[in-house]
């Protein structure tokens, strides 16, 4: 009993010390209430970035966006009722442009993270043909966390033809009632020579009204 | 030509021989047939010879519809549930400091098979929400609870967040003592991180330690940022008239690397049918009757590790007007008591498991059917074909060797009571928000076996 006592005060000990020593504990294990963060590593770190000095500001509600003129502007309203930004130029397939949208969902039943857990197994759950990953993205302020998922699907072109496209979606919690979403597609064989991931990741979200 | 043997002639002799088996064949199947027409698994017999003469006379090639399996082959093997109770956290560990009235929910469920059923999650949730299976819950009546819980005051089909753990009557002592000691540490020193390695290590040495297993199924809902790529490539309404888009609605992992991904369709009315295929003019029981009232439907698409499609099951709740909605949908009962039960809760379920390229096609017009044409790298092999609309046949295919089942439910939510958050939390005392119980019980279930609805006993109460 006295061996026990002494490993537990030991341990205690030991307890306090990583805790004085821990700091912002970047490296450290999430905690509480994250079940649904991402734990592996991606193939690909992506980060944030400011606008190229060809790109436009776009302003919307609760965010700004930065893109090049080419891209065409439009204005929504999104399928429960809030308003949605698109910018989109043409691309080899008539039926799939290169095209940026920003949505909204404003108080959501689940975060940011559990959902993109969520996006991340359904667009796995077809095997690895589909390279879904997902990871977590630092982005500019004080709202987050924010997730990256990206994949692969096919989609319809023309008659019964289908077209591969690639996908990035970013999942930013701005606050508890807000999360903001930026969908950046274009068919695969032109994804990485388009603007549609650098567009979305010149996204910063307004983050003055997070509590 | 030595011998005298013509090679022409000795295959001609093989096609007589060919020719003289099926009629044989043919000839001994008619007498097994009459024998045994007027005994009770005549049906089966009698699919079973079609489906031979069929072969025969085809060659093989033709399109030959294969018998259904017997009685006992439809009846379900998965447990369903007939009690449940919930306690929420905050109620069931006072002593903590809980920050939220939204505290950590365990839900225990005993199933039919005397297994439980233990769900862990973080969301409060409103309203009482039952297991109805397939992971699926029902949430009556958002937060009207009591003698109104009801389908007929509105009942969603949802899923529950959270890690789902299983275990017999021997393990179910060790799995609460380790979920709640897991809980009072989440609470406490978070649930990782040093601090919290040093405690485990610390109840472990002084022998109190009781270890997580890892959860059997863990589940994530989802919302408008689920469907956020949807929307974002479609920008439009597509769906047909009565047939709303589906949409995502959550997905399940399971522990033997499969993922169950969840769909909802909302079917309004009888052209809600029609936009899935179903002709409700060659089903005597409405014919000529106008259908009404909103049924949603919700489509669990199991795939396996590599992608590979195992299972589709369809479910739909249903109370009033929009029961003949559902008996269209689902083939019904011919019950008229169960046809005419207005209150309560009333979930079908039909489950197809996919064992060939023919429960592919049938299960790819039926998803075709919803608006679905991939779940990531599946890709739905008629899309942008003229393919038909195939929900029917997908009913067929489970009346034929899948599981159908129909099970009625009084939810019980009349103990719901709250607690006054009257404590400020600097007393940190940890009592705050709601306290809820909820139970529910099975008044009934029932299971196609092929050629009729039979009760399922082990599923009622």
């Amino acid at each position: 009993m006295i061996r026990r006592l002494a490993a537990v005060s030991g341990a205690l000990t030991l307890a306090l010390a990583l805790t004085a020593c821990g700091g912002d504990g970047g490296d450290e294990p999430k905690t509480a209430d994250d079940p649904y963060l991402p734990t592996g590593s991606p193939s690909v770190t992506v980060t944030m970035t400011s606008p190229p000095a060809d790109y436009s500001t776009v302003s919307g509600e609760g965010f700004s966006i930065s893109a090049p003129g080419e891209f065409q502007q439009r204005r929504l309203t999104s399928a429960d009722g809030e308003p949605m930004l698109v910018l989109e130029k043409p691309s080899s397939i008539e039926a799939i442009p290169q095209r940026v949208v920003v949505i909204r969902d404003v108080d959501p039943q689940q975060s940011a993270a559990e959902q993109s857990f969520a996006l991340e197994s359904v667009k796995a759950a077809g095997g690895p043909a589909g390279d879904a990953e997902r990871s977590q993205v630092d982005v500019p302020g004080d709202a987050g966390p924010a997730f990256l998922i990206t994949w692969k699907e096919e989609r319809p072109a023309e008659g019964a033809s289908t077209v591969q496209v690639t996908y990035w979606q970013l999942m930013e919690q701005v606050g508890k009632d807000l999360i903001i979403n930026v969908v950046a597609f274009a068919p695969t064989s032109e994804f990485e020579t388009s603007e549609v991931s650098k567009i979305l990741r010149t996204f910063v979200a307004d983050d003055s009204q997070v509590a | 030509m030595l011998g005298g043997h013509d090679p022409a002639r000795r295959r001609e002799r093989g096609a007589a021989t060919l020719e003289t088996t099926g009629v044989t064949i043919i000839a001994a199947m008619l007498v097994v047939g009459l024998i045994v027409s007027a005994t009770p698994q005549a049906r089966i017999i009698g699919e079973t010879f079609s489906y031979y003469v069929c072969q025969v006379v085809t060659l093989g090639q033709g399109g030959c519809t294969p018998p259904s399996s017997s009685p006992e082959a439809h009846k379900p093997t998965d447990p369903c549930v007939v009690t449940q109770d919930g306690v929420e956290r905050n109620a069931k560990v006072s002593v903590l400091v809980v920050t939220a009235s939204d505290g950590r929910r365990i839900e225990i469920q005993r199933l039919s098979n005397g297994e439980y059923r233990v769900t862990v999650t973080d969301t409060g949730g409103a309203g009482a929400e039952v297991g109805v299976g397939g992971g699926l819950t029902v949430t009556v009546a958002d937060t009207t609870v009591g003698g109104s819980a009801t389908a007929n005051a509105g009942a969603s089909l949802d899923i529950k967040d959270g890690d789902v753990y299983y275990t017999d009557k021997d393990g179910i002592d060790d799995l609460m003592n380790a979920l709640l000691q897991d809980q009072v540490k989440d609470a406490t020193v978070g649930d990782s991180g040093p601090i919290r390695w040093v405690t485990d290590q610390a109840t472990d040495l002084v022998g109190i330690g009781h270890d997580l297993p890892d959860p059997d199924e863990t589940y994530a809902e989802g919302g408008v940022s689920l469907n956020a790529s949807a929307q974002a490539t479609a920008l439009t309404e597509s769906a047909n008239a009565g047939l709303s888009e589906s949409a995502l609605l959550g997905v399940r992992h399971n522990r033997n690397g499969s993922t169950t991904v969840y769909l909802t369709t909302t079917v309004s009315g009888e052209a809600g049918l029609q936009g899935l295929g179903i002709d409700t003019e060659g089903n005597p029981q409405f014919q000529g009757a106008k259908l009404e009232g909103k049924l949603q439907v919700v489509t669990a698409v199991t795939l396996d590790a590599e992608g590979n499609m195992t299972q589709v099951q369809a479910t739909a709740s249903a109370g009033g007007t929009s029961t003949g909605l559902a008996t269209a949908l689902f083939g019904g009962s011919g019950d008229a008591a169960w046809t005419n039960q207005q209150s309560g809760l009333h979930v079908w379920q039909a489950t197809l498991p996919i064992k060939d390229s023919a429960d592919q096609t049938t299960a790819s017009q039926f998803l075709l059917a919803q608006g679905v044409g991939s779940l990531g790298a599946w890709t739905n092999p008629l899309l942008g074909t003229a393919a038909a609309i195939g929900t029917q046949n997908f009913f067929d295919a489970v009346r034929n060797h899948g599981t159908l089942t129909q099970q009625t439910y009084d939810t019980n939510s009349s103990t719901v009571f709250g607690v006054d958050a009257a404590l400020e939390l600097g007393v940190e005392v940890g009592v705050s928000g709601n306290v809820k119980t909820d139970s529910m019980t099975t008044t009934g279930a029932q299971y196609w076996d092929g050629s009729q609805w039979v009760d399922w006993e082990e599923c009622a109460a």
